[in-house]
């Protein structure tokens, strides 16, 4: 059988033979990149990224500088996205608002899967009473509703601590629970597979056994969980943000640059202030759920092609 | 199947119990008590300490807790510090517009969503298809907030069609109920902006499910005997691809009551999720605590309520 050149890696000679494999990583990379949606979202992102670490180089006025005289002004030359209440530059602030927004979820997230990788692989691997106890705690934190939850610690958070800090932890233990599950799930399947039997016959210690062994095995739905949780965890931030309970000014983020526009004041009058941070959370979640139903697709080991 | 519902039940029991420790720590955890902000020249920091023994807080931790489980159930959810009222009665009073809403945004969601699903998936990789993912997809990514502050903007203040917040037009004089039609004229834009976000959740498991049936055996069986592919897909296809929408609803009970804080905040509508906000900032303990627990015991019930249904609707399943 004759497989295009690009996708192939030659594995050596077998008695006189070529031996071309495809290996996992072309096949993913090959389905990824026929999602054209998928590519947008990528797309997209990066110039998202690319922004919001380029914030303190690109923005065209100092974040903080309220000039006073120049309150909430329209759209103009020097201001494009014109001043906000106490006279900042709203452009400038919304690349930091981008910067501190993701930061906050990619960092939660990252909580959230070190956390729940290491709770669900204990619990799948071991059973027993571990088992228990851990589902029985994942069970009770998923039993309150996610943002009453989030509400009630965001104001456990002691004044001292950074809000942004703050915000990324509490995000980061609501969300951990999700991943304990899906681990959990994928090392129940994994512990009755041969190459497990094996190991632990060989005497593979228990650590050895699930890190090295098992954990690569269970990666795929893991990064499309990452991905996904990325985008709700954009979503929950500005959520918390809005509410007041989030990131806290000064600093800003996409949230609450949208906190004040439920007086008729902002709404109505000053559109410029709260509609692009809202279109940017939009946009950026948006282009995380592609790429993330990008990645899922073309991770899934169902599909033949 | 009882044995299943008594089994469950009796495994939700220590849960009920740990959300209760859960709630209880969290409450205790919150910097400040109730007595804390009452700083005036008279009160001195004894006279405080002496409020907080005879309020019962000089207790031991775990007496303070049992002391409020027992009280819990009896039914006896304490005295809301920021209302003045007995918390039975806050709750109550505001419990019924946000059911409505929740309702209602369940009622839009189901409809649409499984009416997109199906015109989605019968109509696969056609531009219909493309525009109704790409909707789905944009409404779950669209924060709430954002959506309704759109709304109020366009519908309301630009438009006119709807007002823009609370429940009643003040100065109305009719009572509730017989002020319904005001009421429900301005639950449209909550309801709406809420029904959204869950279309689009709907309409991608429906045709996702929808999509896995249409590719069975049984399907094939269906057309080859010359079925009007309408008749294949309603009467046959949808049935089965609908378990699943079972389970959603169950878990979508919690939600109904506590899932709106962030649209009853933008649209100031006096309901349970703005309540339990508001508790949450004015450090009202009982308040907090037993709509925490009430939330928390709905989405327990919720869960146990979508097993329940999945398996009594899905003939396969046999949990003995």
């Amino acid at each position: 059988m004759a497989l295009p050149e690009a996708d192939v890696q030659e594995f050596g000679t077998l008695q006189g033979h070529r031996v071309e494999v495809e290996t996992w990583g072309r096949i993913f990379w090959r389905r990824f990149r026929r999602n054209r949606a998928a590519l947008a979202g990528c797309a997209i992102l990066l110039f998202l990224i690319v922004i919001s670490v380029g914030a303190p180089w690109i923005a065209p006025h100092d974040r903080d500088f309220a000039d006073l005289t120049k309150v909430e002004r329209p759209p103009s030359s020097e201001h494009p996205l014109g001043t906000d209440q106490i006279g900042r530059d709203n452009l400038t602030r919304l690349f930091w608002a981008g910067r501190i927004t993701l930061m906050v979820s990619v960092v939660a997230v990252a909580i959230s899967i070190s956390l729940g990788t290491i709770l669900g692989a204990l619990a799948g691997y071991a059973g027993g009473w571990l088992d228990t106890v851990i589902m029985r705690i994942a069970d009770i934190i998923l039993a309150f509703p996610a943002l009453v939850l989030l509400v009630v610690l965001a104001s456990i958070i002691p004044a001292s601590v950074p809000s942004h800090y703050g915000t990324m932890a509490v995000i980061g233990f609501v969300s951990w629970p999700v991943v304990a599950r899906l681990v959990r799930g994928e090392f129940l399947s994994l512990r009755e597979r041969e190459f497990v039997e094996a190991g632990r016959a060989m005497g593979a210690a228990t650590r050895r056994m699930m890190f090295r062994h098992m954990l690569p095995n269970a990666v795929a739905p893991l990064v499309v969980a990452a991905t996904l949780g990325v985008a709700n965890a954009i979503l929950t931030e500005s959520a918390l943000s809005f509410l007041g309970l989030g990131v806290r000014p000064p600093l800003p983020s996409w949230g609450n640059m949208l906190t004040d526009a439920v007086t008729w004041r902002v709404l109505a009058l000053k559109p410029w202030l709260w509609i692009p941070p809202g279109i940017l959370i939009f946009v950026s979640v948006m282009a995380i759920n592609l790429v993330g139903d990008g990645l899922r697709d073309a991770l899934d080991p169902r599909l033949k092609t | 199947m009882t044995t299943y519902i008594a089994r469950r039940l009796l495994q939700s029991v220590p849960i009920l119990l740990g959300i209760t420790v859960l709630t209880f720590l969290l409450a205790k955890a919150m910097p400040g008590d109730p007595f804390s902000t009452l700083l005036s020249p008279g009160v001195t920091q004894t006279d405080l300490e002496r409020l907080r023994g005879l309020a019962g807080l000089k207790a031991p931790l775990h007496v303070q807790y049992l002391r409020w489980l027992s009280n819990l159930v009896q039914g006896n959810f304490g005295m809301s510090i920021s209302h003045n009222q007995p918390v039975a009665t806050v709750i109550a009073d505001r419990i019924a517009p946000t059911v409505a809403l929740g309702i209602g945004s369940l009622i839009i969601g189901l409809l649409f969503g499984i009416l997109f699903g199906v015109i989605s998936a019968v109509r696969k990789y056609t531009l219909v298809d493309a525009v109704f993912t790409v909707g789905a997809l944009a409404g779950i990514s669209a924060p709430t907030f954002f959506v309704g502050l759109l709304a109020i903007k366009y519908l309301s203040i630009t438009l006119g069609w709807f007002p823009s917040s609370n429940l009643v037009t003040p100065g109305l004089s009719a009572p509730f109920p017989y002020n319904y039609l005001d009421v429900a004229h301005h639950l449209v834009l909550p309801t709406l902006v809420l029904g959204a976000a869950t279309i689009g959740g709907m309409m991608r498991f429906v045709r996702s499910g929808l999509l896995d049936v249409l590719s069975q055996d049984y399907v094939r069986t269906a057309r080859s005997k010359g079925l009007n592919e309408r008749v294949v897909v309603y009467r046959h296809a949808l049935r089965n691809a609908l378990i699943p929408v079972v389970t959603i609803l169950g878990l979508s009970l919690p939600n109904v009551v506590g899932g709106a804080i962030i649209t009853e905040q933008v649209f100031s509508i006096p309901g349970m999720g703005r309540m339990s906000f508001l508790a949450v900032l004015s450090r009202d303990y009982p308040l907090i605590m037993a709509t925490t627990v009430l939330f928390a015991v709905l989405t327990v019930a919720g869960n146990l309520l979508a097993d329940v249904a999945y398996a009594w609707v899905d003939p396969r399943i046999r949990y003995d």
